[in-house]
């Protein structure tokens, strides 16, 4: 990293002058403080939800807390509020004191924390009010999503200046996983984020299909590893040895399984569409590779677990070190169980169940959340300089949330193996043991219960620790000014010591630090993709046969309703190539059937059915009866009503532009639909309408937004019905 | 199938990018000494 | 945390009892005769200094951070301290430092750097002496690199880091320590390119074998092709540089066949490639290289641990000396070049006497174990003949010179010792030597896979060729080497014997006799108390006054009764040493004194006078090693001749020989350093274990040298083996460990050979898919990797005993 340093003049020795400087800790408390309100918020929302599955009556029947709704906003929130909070505050602390310096600039630390909050304020908004662009993990539409790479580039460029002006010359392990952070979210949010808007706050993105499915779950898996574990790894690499005042088990192995990490973690993706219309190769190569990353995960685990050698008395007397070890035990288990769902054959039995929701949370609550909390205990005393308020509350604390994580993630076990296997079994005469899919749901319903207790428990936790933490901070000392400290200014010794040595081609890197050139390439990369894109996406859709006829207009608004309500979220839209789903739900799905659908809504969950064959399977006033009370028609179902969709009217005047937009993406609608576009809306409308109202449904549903949702769910897996895809 | 068109270079462009990181940070005699960092790591710095 | 730190606390007590107080610096037990906290004046001087300099943080670093290593004693007992102007001098400056455009380097093994701590008090350095620009320590080698500017001074830094309780070495740079490091750095970098390609690589081949097809299986062979290029063009010169250099010298190294099999399979398939062919074996070769270096990387560490402690400089010839000028009637300091033949010199005491030269003036007594190798102190008078190297103890001593510089016995003895080291020819390894057959067999082989492509169409003949080369690649003879003796050079460094190189493993199993040296090898090295026959109430008294000399017998009798008197010392008045005599002092009135006897058969004898009355008898013997009996009988087992080589008198060599249980014609006695040297000559193949200085040349002479931790280590420079445990145990089990790699080296032999004849096998048939060859080259690089971990049952209670050591 080299520095220009003008002021000296080359023939007089470079005398390394020690500099006094204070860190900017403002920064620190401020994300600390935001990481116990919106985990607040995110274990709220997380415990509502759960409540909303195991009992449908707290939906209460309003469209801004329905579970379709809810269930993005806790994802969003407890991704990117809770720990994304805890990751800023965790990093500006460790990062100065481990390159002994301030933050470059205290005013881009500032628009970075503002900034994001702001973010959270609008995804907390909008995600209730439906604005969802329906991609699992991205549902934040278009502007937000702007707004997250501009605020995500102030703090790369803050921190590489930072990492520039340097005065430790070794860059610890810690930063490292820093900065694979922030390069590729910076990479994975932007290629997963290039959507056209139709309209301020709606946009389809350019992918369609199973390409979109590719992308959505490469950014999907590696939102999870490089925003949920890269830098958590680099916080306990910090705080561990910190906390417990011995240095890391083994350095060197740190430095290897962070490169063997880096190098090739980027392929990881492919493992959530095993036996989807995913091409056969794709689904193998990325089940291989994710059993390949046990290695470096367990890496990882086992360099943090034996930095505590010699010092296991102190976990059963410190909260602290308690956290650590049970945070670094669940991420061992997360990652192994991670690979073990990754082969094909388990996920054969796990995909859509919810063991998956008991992985994920295993890795959330159990590695993210604990070792957020030993942050904050170890952090707040030292930041406020004051002694923690109660210790004794600590470990009742860690009891508690370990005792919810475990409930939550057992139940979760149960249930989804109780679900996977009960889809599955035929009997020797060859018939589904379960035809119905309502059997499979009402079984599992007391362990959505145990789930809802297991959350409340950690929720309950988390309130005991606010509590003793703004005690711990009410009794702080009201000392203003910040620590001074004292370091040597990092004179260029490292790089002249090469230059003498005489090697040629070194002397041109030195002007171009490597990390502003990855940056850069980034850049290049993004440039070339936007391009790129269109054109390649432009001619697919040709090949595919002319007879295919994309969404009407009325169909297109539909999927929008149903993108907009969130129902991916319980049901899926891709039947998988096994005997007992072709039984249960018809011919498995072809890759054309989607490649028209932009988002993608294959979907990851079947707590309900799955629809990719609804098209004509019941009448429209079935749907019309279901949708308003879905217990009418099926007894026991836990799925919530949907009133106001008997209230609001389609907006028919939109329609054309959603053809408009989706025929720049490639969907070949003629200039014909999109003249009549708004006229043919209004006659297939009335034509359901009327059959509706012929069979005694009242005269007030014409132009409902249900005759649209109506039409959509009506048209899934029609065209393979009638024989146009093979 | 032909999204892996651009999800293939980007991951390729971005490996390549750690890679160069990783071979300028090895020139650069970061890896020189792997013991010392873990217990520097630990001294904090002490205030004037 | 504020129970974080009084747990650390606690915990530390709970290791020692109660009972036995500790130093409060270092922590060892206090010896119960000292009524102070500290187990050592050196401790004692150390902890004051810290105090002085408000250096407090040090002590509740210490007790807060877990040690790098075992803190073993430091720095001399008595808290001699060592000056330091030698390191300005130029000449000196011009070896050991180097200049940059911001400031003077040097480079400082210090001794007892064992924590976190550490790091922190030595790197104070820089606030507490002015000039100093910079002191970084690398707590794994314990090098410290300190810069000043043209101002400063090294000796200022060295005198502040022995304060600290951290005695400085300088290590000699060089032109090989800078060109190491980067080496190493250059070296890592291929590793993670031939690394990162291979990861990918292999990830576009498995899509290929899980059924990718069409024009998108086309780009990934075309991408992977592509990536392979930094792998074969970067990472694998190593491989041609060796072979290059292999071929030039006309002999056959492991890197030809390796170099062979990389060509061949790039060229074919790069060639496949561009003809379309789907055989592409990018994943198998880019896997190869980064197995291949990172094994040879793993070798090369393991031995670097041994060379870097060779270069420290434990041994300094004082190069300022006092010279008599006849015409100013008055000694001047001069240096040591200046000085002639016939100049008069005066050696004060506790000095190291700088020539060789006849006495003309003064009677003292000498320590000549850095030349003889023995402890005891030898008496001079006029007229007596002294030689370079020793150390005066009792009183001056005028010169006069015969001999100076490099001519001296010592500078003699140091000029052949370089030329020896040098010239010691790396002998070509086994496993080597076994490839060169197998070189010419996979040569032959491929000769004829393309003569029968000669009539079943060129094609089929350079695929079959080719599928030769890769899968009878020289993987896994190239890995059997580096693997066995990477685990086994790792595993004795860390139990403390450090090995030179993988080359001393094989002489090992080579050698037929040892010589082993007396002082210091099979005996204590320093005389112990064998007879005691004093009056208790006069013990503390004793102690007192021998505490204050710097003798070898007066240490072992500090030594003796420091752990049987516990009650406080008596003060003293007019204490007199008179040189090889004795040492007297008033005590309470009445004088006691401590007469040296004649010396007698049965070791050097002490009588204690009280006012004149014989009172005591003390009898001082270099006691037999407990443990050299079990030793001797171990290496006797593995039917080794054995004999004894010292340069000691004829009565003690033939007594510990007979303890030990060597045949007296097995003894060799009365032997200087040449003699040694020539007897080894002789009788090569030799295994020569010794500790002295005087031992440098015979180790650097035989075979295999092994320097024993107890005396100088000067010898560390020149033996290929050093153990940092005392005693001669370990060499029974370092040549049975020896013996067992080489076992596992011929068991990896059988397993590649075994593994290529089958391959080949299938090669020639031409039916070797690239998912075959993916497949095997890693099982049979991992049959050889785990036959190297799993070692044999021998070698595992080998290792097992030396830890237990």
């Amino acid at each position: 990293m080299s520095l220009e340093s003008s002021e000296s003049s080359k023939d007089q020795p470079l005398k390394p002058q020690l500099e006094n400087f204070s860190y900017d800790d403002a920064i620190v408390k401020k994300f600390l403080i935001m990481t116990l309100v919106w985990g607040a918020v995110a274990l709220l929302v997380g415990v509502v939800i759960a409540v909303q599955l195991a009992d449908w009556r707290f939906n209460f029947g309003l469209p801004w807390i329905t579970f379709g709704r809810l269930r993005p906003l806790h994802t969003n929130a407890a991704i990117f509020a809770f720990a994304g909070n805890a990751i800023f505050a965790g990093i500006y602390y460790s990062t100065q004191r481990l390159l002994k310096t301030r933050m470059a600039s205290d005013l881009l630390s500032q628009i970075h924390f503002w900034g994001w909050q702001a973010i959270i304020v609008a995804a907390a908004l909008t995600l209730p009010l439906g604005y969802t662009v329906g991609k699992e993990y991205a549902e934040l539409e278009l502007p937000i999503k702007l707004a997250i790479t501009v605020v995500w580039v102030v703090f790369a460029v803050n921190y590489f200046k930072t990492l520039l002006q340097r005065r430790e010359r070794h860059i610890y392990v810690a930063i490292w996983f820093y900065i694979a952070t922030i390069i590729t979210v910076a990479l994975l949010h932007v290629i997963n984020s290039i959507n056209l808007p139709v309209s301020f706050w709606k946009s389809y993105p350019v992918y369609a299909g199973v390409q979109d499915a590719l992308v959505q779950w490469w950014y999907g898996h590696n939102a999870v590893a490089f925003f949920l574990t890269t830098p958590f790894l680099g916080l306990m690499y910090y705080f561990l040895p910190k906390a417990a005042g011995l240095p890391v088990y083994s350095y060197r192995l740190s430095i290897v399984h962070f490169w063997s990490l880096v190098f090739i973690y980027i392929w990881a993706g492919p493992h959530h569409l095993l036996y989807s219309t995913l091409p056969e190769w794709a689904q193998t190569l990325g089940m291989i590779f994710s059993v390949m990353l046990w290695a470096p995960s367990w890496g990882g685990m086992v360099n943090g677990l034996l930095t505590l050698r010699g010092a296991w008395h102190r976990v059963r007397t410190e909260p602290i070190l308690k956290f650590f070890v049970a945070g670094l035990t669940f991420y061992g288990m997360a990652t192994f169980e991670g690979p073990l769902l990754s082969v094909k054959s388990v996920s054969a039995i796990a995909h859509y169940t919810d063991w998956i929701i008991a992985h994920v949370h295993g890795g959330t609550l159990g590695w993210n959340g604990f070792l957020i909390f030993a942050m904050i205990y170890w952090l707040v005393p030292k930041l406020w300089k004051t002694e923690l308020y109660s210790v004794k509350l600590a470990h009742v604390h860690f009891w508690t949330a370990f005792l919810g994580t475990l409930i939550y993630t057992v139940s979760m076990w149960t249930a989804g193996i109780t679900q996977g296997l009960m889809w599955r079994a035929v009997d020797p005469s060859g018939h589904l043991v379960y035809p119905d899919f309502i059997e499979t749901v009402i079984k599992i319903i007391p362990l959505y219960f145990l789930r809802a207790i297991g959350g409340f428990l950690y929720l309950g936790s988390f309130f005991l620790m606010l509590y003793n933490i703004v005690k711990t901070i009410a009794k702080a000392p009201k000392t203003k000014a910040p620590d001074v400290v004292s370091a040597y200014r990092l004179t260029p010794v490292a790089l002249s010591n090469l230059s003498q040595l005489g090697d040629r081609p070194h002397r041109i890197l030195e002007g171009l630090p490597a990390v502003f050139s990855v940056l850069t390439l980034i850049a290049v990369i993004v440039g070339t993709v936007i391009e790129l894109i269109p054109v390649f996406l432009g001619n697919q859709h040709v090949a595919a046969s002319s007879s295919l006829k994309p969404y009407t207009g009325l169909e297109l608004h539909g999927r929008d309703i149903y993108v907009r309500e969130g129902c991916y979220v319980c049901h899926s839209q891709m039947i998988r190539p096994i005997l007992s789903e072709t039984m249960r739900y018809g011919e498995y799905s072809r890759e054309q059937e989607s490649i028209y659908d932009h988002p993608f809504q294959w979907g990851s969950k079947r707590i309900g059915p799955d629809l990719a064959r609804l098209g004509g399977k019941y009448p429209d006033l079935w749907h019309y009866r279901h949708m308003l009370d879905p217990r009418e028609v099926t007894p026991g179902s836990l799925m919530p009503a949907y009133p106001w969709l008997y209230r609001d009217k389609t907006d028919f005047r939109a329609i054309p532009k959603k053809l408009k937009v989706m025929k720049s993406l490639g969907v070949p609608y003629t200039e014909m639909d999109l003249a009549q576009a708004e006229a043919d809306a209004l006659s297939h409308a009335k034509k359901i309408a009327d059959r509706l109202i012929s069979q005694g449904v009242p005269a007030t549903v014409q132009n409902q937004e249900i005759i649209a949702l109506i039409a959509y769910l009506q048209r899934l897996g029609e065209d393979f019905k009638k024989g146009l895809i093979q | 199938m032909n999204i892996i068109y651009i999800l293939l270079p980007i991951a390729l462009l971005l490996g390549l990018g750690f890679v160069s990181a990783f071979v300028y940070s090895s020139m650069t005699g970061q890896y020189d000494d792997l013991e010392t960092p873990a217990y520097r790591a630990l001294l904090d710095d002490e205030i004037i | 945390m504020n129970f974080a730190k009084e747990q650390t606390s606690i915990q530390s007590k709970e290791k020692f009892p109660l009972s036995c107080p500790l130093c409060v610096h270092c922590g060892n037990p206090v010896p119960k005769f000292s009524s102070s906290e500290f187990c050592c004046l050196g401790c004692k001087r150390v902890y004051q200094w810290i105090q002085g300099h408000q250096l407090e943080k040090y002590y509740d670093l210490k007790n807060k951070t877990r040690a790098f290593r075992k803190l073993n004693r430091v720095g001399s007992a008595t808290g001699a301290q060592e000056n330091f102007h030698y390191l300005d001098e130029p000449q000196f400056l011009k070896l050991y430092s180097w200049e940059t455009s911001e400031g003077r380097w040097m480079n400082f093994y210090l001794q007892g750097v064992h924590c976190a701590a550490c790091i922190w008090l030595t790197e104070k350095v820089a606030d507490l002496v002015d000039h100093v620009s910079l002191v970084r320590l690398n707590l794994g080698s314990s090098v410290a690199t300190v810069q000043i500017d043209a101002q400063g001074s090294f000796s200022a830094v060295a005198s502040a880091l022995q304060s600290m309780g951290y005695p400085p070495h300088p290590v000699q740079p060089g032109e090989s320590g800078e060109l190491q490091k980067r080496e190493n750095r250059v070296f890592l970098a291929r590793i993670g390119v031939a690394g990162a390609m291979a990861g990918n690589i292999m990830l576009l081949a498995v899509s290929l074998y899980a059924g990718a097809t069409g024009a998108m299986a086309e780009e990934f062979r075309w991408i992977s092709g592509l990536l392979f290029l930094p792998v074969l063009l970067f990472s694998a010169t190593p491989f041609y540089q060796s072979a290059w250099s292999a071929i030039r010298a006309r002999e056959i190294s492991i890197d030809i066949p390796v170099v062979f099999g990389l060509l061949v399979g790039s060229v074919g398939s790069w060639i496949h490639l561009l003809s379309g062919n789907d055989h592409v074996y990018f994943d198998s070769l880019s896997a190869l290289i980064f197995l291949l270096l990172s094994t040879r990387y793993g070798l090369k560490k393991a031995q670097q641990i041994a060379l870097d402690s060779s270069k420290v400089l434990h041994f300094r010839m004082p190069s300022r000396v006092k010279k008599w000028n006849a015409n100013s009637q008055m000694d001047e300091q001069v240096s040591l070049d200046q000085v002639q033949v016939g100049d008069r010199v005066r050696v004060a005491p506790s000095e190291c006497i700088p020539v060789d030269g006849v006495v003309l003036h003064g009677v003292s007594s000498l320590d000549c174990s850095f030349l003889s190798g023995e402890s005891e102190a030898q008496k001079v008078g006029v007229g007596d003949l002294v030689f370079a190297g020793t150390l005066n103890l009792d009183s001056p001593l005028d010169l006069e010179v015969t001999q100076s510089g490099s001519k001296t016995r010592l500078g003699r003895i140091l000029g052949s010792l370089e030329t020896l080291v040098t010239q010691k020819a790396p002998i070509a390894l086994f496993a080597d030597r076994v490839s060169r057959y197998f070189v010419v067999a996979v040569m032959i082989a491929s000769v004829i896979a393309l003569a029968r492509g000669a009539y079943t169409g060129w094609q089929s003949g350079l695929n079959s060729a080719l599928a030769l080369a890769i899968v009878t690649c020289p993987c896994t003879f190239a890995l059997i080497t580096p693997l066995a003796f990477t685990l086994t050079l790792g595993k004795l460094a860390r139990a403390g014997i450090l090995v030179r190189g993988a080359e001393v493993l094989e002489k090992l199993t080579q050698i037929q006799s040892v010589f082993l040296d007396k002082t210091g090898t099979l005996t204590a090295g320093a005389p112990q108390v064998k007879h005691w026959e004093v009056p208790e109430e006069l013990w503390g008294s004793v102690l007192a006054i021998e505490s204050h000399s710097v003798h070898p017998i007066a240490k072992a009798l500090v030594l003796y009764l420091s752990s049987r008197v516990s009650s406080v010392l008596p003060d003293l008045q007019e204490i007199k040493e008179t040189p090889s005599v004795g040492i007297q002092a008033k005590v309470r009135g009445s004088l006691i004194e401590i007469r040296q006897a004649e010396k007698s058969t049965e070791g050097t004898e002490l009588s204690v006078f009280k006012d004149q009355i014989c009172v005591g008898r003390i009898v001082l013997m270099d006691t037999v090693r407990p443990e050299s009996k079990e030793a001797v009988e171990l290496l006797q087992s593995l039917s080794l001749k054995l004999s004894i080589l010292s340069g000691d008198h004829r009565v003690p060599v033939l007594q510990v020989a007979q303890s030990v249980g060597i045949h007296a014609e097995n003894c060799f006695f009365e032997f200087s350093p040449e003699q040694k040297s020539e007897i080894i000559q002789k009788q090569n193949p030799v295994l020569m274990v010794g500790d002295g200085a005087n031992d440098a040349l015979a180790l650097a002479r035989a075979f295999v040298g092994i320097a024993v931790h107890s005396g100088v280590e000067m010898s560390l420079q020149v033996a290929d083996v050093y153990l940092s445990i005392p005693g001669v145990r370990p060499v029974y089990s370092l040549i049975v460990i020896a013996q067992e790699t080489l076992r596992v080296v011929r068991r990896n032999l059988v397993f590649s050979i075994f593994y290529n004849i089958i391959a080949g096998g299938f090669a020639l048939r031409g039916e070797v898919t690239p998912l075959m060859a993916a497949i095997l080259m890693p099982m049979s690089a991992l049959t050889v990797f785990l036959s190297s971990i799993t070692g044999t049952s021998r070698m595992k209670n080998a290792f097992q005993r030396i830890q237990s050591l």
